[in-house]
């Protein structure tokens, strides 16, 4: 698969130096497709490099809207605390939320739609009446779509706050409990770390590393595939600057049993972002790994599945490649039982325009 | 000495157009209107820090009639409001 | 950032067209450069009758919107017809039936202009301008404000949008983004009444608006596409059945709370935006207007712009 020209340029940015305007239109469309145009325009510091006039504009556009979602981020997470207070708690945040609170590169121009956080699961019932009375509610969804959360799921069904209209998913581990390699959640909350001034925590670097793998290599759907994968790469740039870095995080990931989320994360973090891993640790990582993988299988799948869903990244594989996954997904979430029912159902109700997740 | 409280507003602008304010909350994202009173106190709280002393002398001179427990009662009604909108703080 | 264009869109025949907008149909549309590819006949005509006076781009400009209309998928290419809106292949809505394209186009565009120009605080109203005052004219549905929009445009005003207010959150300008006007119901057999020698597009039955039309904008208006215009009044319409025509003062804060709550992008722009929004007001005398005549909408507007 060719490199797209957006992955180029968040490699090495002042390739943009010699860029005609085509190059810069394609620039612009990839990253909005990608979900990263905010995260592009903060690597571009129009002070050094000359940027045609338009694209400017919708870089600044994009950032205007990630600066104001940061000032929103904040005051949210300021309402759940106040929401949350009388319940003795460590509220843990998880993703977008915890990277910019932990001030790690990834949170650079990083725009999403919910806050996640990790609570207890003996609290949860504790937890959603605190969000309920401070004005959240579950969104509508009917019997079915309530066990799968409650019973299958690492959260609750999403909650969405009336007034402001903000999401917030709530759980209880960083995979479903009925994924055949589900973590421990007890090793989570042991190294958990706390954010200087405020009563919020987030989880280790290791475990904010593994976290982003497992949610994307358990995924099923990539719209934000690469934005995923973006994140990944940033982070292992950040924290391998420490030098046990690598070690601990070969470690960690036998630990919580995410031995193969890890060498996928490597393994494509460093194909498509060139990210620096060191061959000994790629290969500790793969010898990690318990069964053996479909390794050309895998590549075929991801390094398509992985770009942005644009016509100038896809090629004609890259449709059945995404639906590979989107099965794949679930036959790691779920058992053989629970799997066709599941499938069946979710196509029933996409023909009927009801399917929400 | 004891510890004097002050209040003081969030991060906010104050626009005003003779007797009407109007305020935006640069966190909430809140646009609120407010009257010539309770608007013209946020606006001088988001100047600069004001203990409650200070603020019944202001409302004093605006409210001229008014009895000191009326304005005192006026004063913990606009305390109470304007910290639930999370437009006020004490510090 | 100007290319010289080479011609407007209607240097070009009917098939020259068609074959265009089928592999891409590059035109300025007011601040924006629009790439169109459709193979959707219907589009043809749309274009041919609302967009003759736009600029045609030169070649290898900086696109910023390449905007597709086709089938959602190959079933609904043959049965129940449908199209789909995307943006650079996003689709921002569900399906439309076939016949309703043009429409589909329409606020299709409005979207992508709604949704990624935040360097304007962009307000849902129609903008229009005589002796160098911007009228900003927001609306709710039933205002009134796109019958009052067409009228004034037809006698004389620039039309700078029928829909949204671009006020630059850098020069307090209002820029404009001249289309074809987007007419409903009774308004579109109004206006057609009271002058017939205009340009309407197709008229499309049973969308989710009711009937909705669109009426060719000035040449003139889309030619000066490029200028900008300070706004001088914030007026809000409100047409009722047998109204006296009445003009009332509204408070400032009044008419910024309203206007704000007209926005689009209000909540994204932050402070910037209350900032902007606070500049307008200050700037602009505000009212609310009552009418059910016309004529005398006309004569009174005529007047405040003198």
């Amino acid at each position: 698969m060719k490199r797209p020209l957006l992955t180029s340029v968040l490699i090495n940015p002042t390739q943009v130096l010699d860029f005609n305007l085509q190059q810069w239109d394609l620039l612009i469309r990839q990253a909005r497709r990608a979900n990263v145009l905010a995260s592009l325009a903060d690597l571009l510091d129009p002070k050094i490099v000359l940027i045609p006039e338009r694209a400017l504009l919708h870089l600044k556009s994009a950032q205007i809207h990630a600066n104001r979602f940061n000032i929103a981020l904040e005051y949210e997470i300021k309402c759940i605390e106040k929401a949350l207070k009388d319940i003795p708690i460590a509220l843990v945040l998880l993703k977008g939320s915890a990277y910019i609170q932990a001030g790690n590169n990834a949170a650079k121009g990083r725009v999403f739609s919910d806050v996640d956080i990790l609570v207890p699961e003996q609290q949860l019932m504790e937890v959603e009446t605190a969000l309920v009375k401070a004005g959240w509610m579950t969104n509508t969804l009917d019997a079915y779509d309530q066990k799968y959360y409650r019973l299958w799921m690492h959260e609750i069904p999403p909650m969405r706050h009336l007034k402001r209209q903000t999401s917030i998913d709530v759980h209880h581990n960083i995979l479903p409990k009925t994924t055949r390699k589900c973590p421990d959640v007890n090793k989570l909350w042991a190294c958990a770390i706390k954010v200087p001034e405020r009563n919020l925590w987030v989880l280790a670097p290791e475990d904010r590393v593994l976290h982003s793998a497992a949610h994307l290599f358990h995924e099923g759907e990539f719209r934000q595939g690469f934005r995923d994968l973006l994140d990944l790469d940033r982070l292992l740039k950040e924290f391998s600057t420490s030098d046990d870095f690598w070690l601990k995080l070969l470690q960690r990931a036998e630990a919580l049993q995410q031995q193969i989320p890890l060498y996928y994360a490597l393994r494509y973090s460093q194909k498509i972002f060139s990210t620096p891993v060191p061959e000994n640790i790629l290969l500790s990582s793969k010898n990690q790994v318990p069964n053996r993988i479909a390794t050309l299988l895998m590549d075929a799948l991801f390094l398509r599945a992985l770009l942005p869903d644009h016509d100038s990244c896809n090629d004609q594989w890259s449709g059945l490649a995404r639906w590979l996954l989107f099965v794949r997904s679930h036959w790691l979430k779920m058992p053989v039982y629970l799997i066709i029912p599941h499938l069946l159902r979710k196509a029933f109700r996409r023909v009927l325009g009801k399917e929400q997740h | 000495m004891a510890q004097v409280t002050t209040f003081t507003t969030t991060n906010i602008r104050c626009v005003q157009w003779h007797d009407d304010y109007v305020i935006y909350d640069q966190l909430s994202g809140d646009t609120h209107v407010l009257d010539e009173v309770s608007g013209g106190l946020i606006c001088a709280l988001s100047k600069q820090a004001l203990s409650r002393i200070e603020l019944l002398v202001t409302l004093t001179a605006l409210f001229v009639e008014a009895t000191e427990p009326e304005l005192e009662s006026y004063l913990d009604g606009f305390v109470e409001k304007f910290e639930l909108l999370g437009l006020l703080v004490s510090e | 950032m100007n290319n010289k264009p080479n011609s407007h869109i209607a240097s070009l025949s009917k098939s020259q067209l068609e074959q265009t907008i089928n592999k891409g149909l590059d035109f300025r549309v007011g601040q924006f450069n629009v790439r169109l590819i459709s193979p959707v006949k219907q589009l043809v005509p749309h274009i041919q009758h609302l967009y003759g006076a736009y600029d045609l781009l030169a070649n290898e400009s900086f696109i910023d919107f390449h905007v597709q209309i086709r089938a959602p998928s190959i079933l609904r290419r043959y049965i129940r017809p449908q199209v789909s809106f995307f943006l650079d292949g996003y689709a921002p809505f569900k399906p439309l039936p076939y016949l309703q394209a043009s429409a589909l186009f329409e606020w299709g565009l409005n979207w992508c202009i709604a949704s990624h120009a935040n360097e304007y605080l962009i307000i849902h109203a129609a903008v229009v301008e005589r002796n160098g005052q911007a009228f900003i004219l927001p609306g709710t549905p039933g205002s009134g404000k796109s019958t009052l929009c067409a009228a004034l445009v037809s006698n004389g005003w620039r039309l700078l949008s029928d829909e949204m207010t671009l006020l630059s959150t850098y020069d307090g300008k209002i820029y404009p983004v001249p289309r074809p006007i987007n007419l409903k119901n009774q308004s579109i057999a109004v206006i057609k009444k009271r002058s017939p020698e205009l340009v309407f597009g197709q008229i499309v039955n049973d969308t989710a608006k009711g009937t909705v039309g669109h009426l060719c904008p000035p040449a003139l208006s889309v030619q000066l596409g490029s200028s900008p215009a300070l706004a001088a009044k914030l007026i809000f319409p409100k047409y009722k059945q047998d109204a006296e025509t009445q003009l009332t003062p509204l408070s400032k804060s009044k008419a910024l709370l309203r206007a704000a709550g007209d926005c689009f992008n209000y909540n994204i722009l932050g402070v910037q935006g209350f900032d902007s929004l606070a500049e307008l007001i200050e700037q602009c005398a505000c009212y609310e207007f009552h009418y059910s005549n016309l004529d005398e909408a006309l004569a009174l507007f005529t007047e405040l712009s003198n």
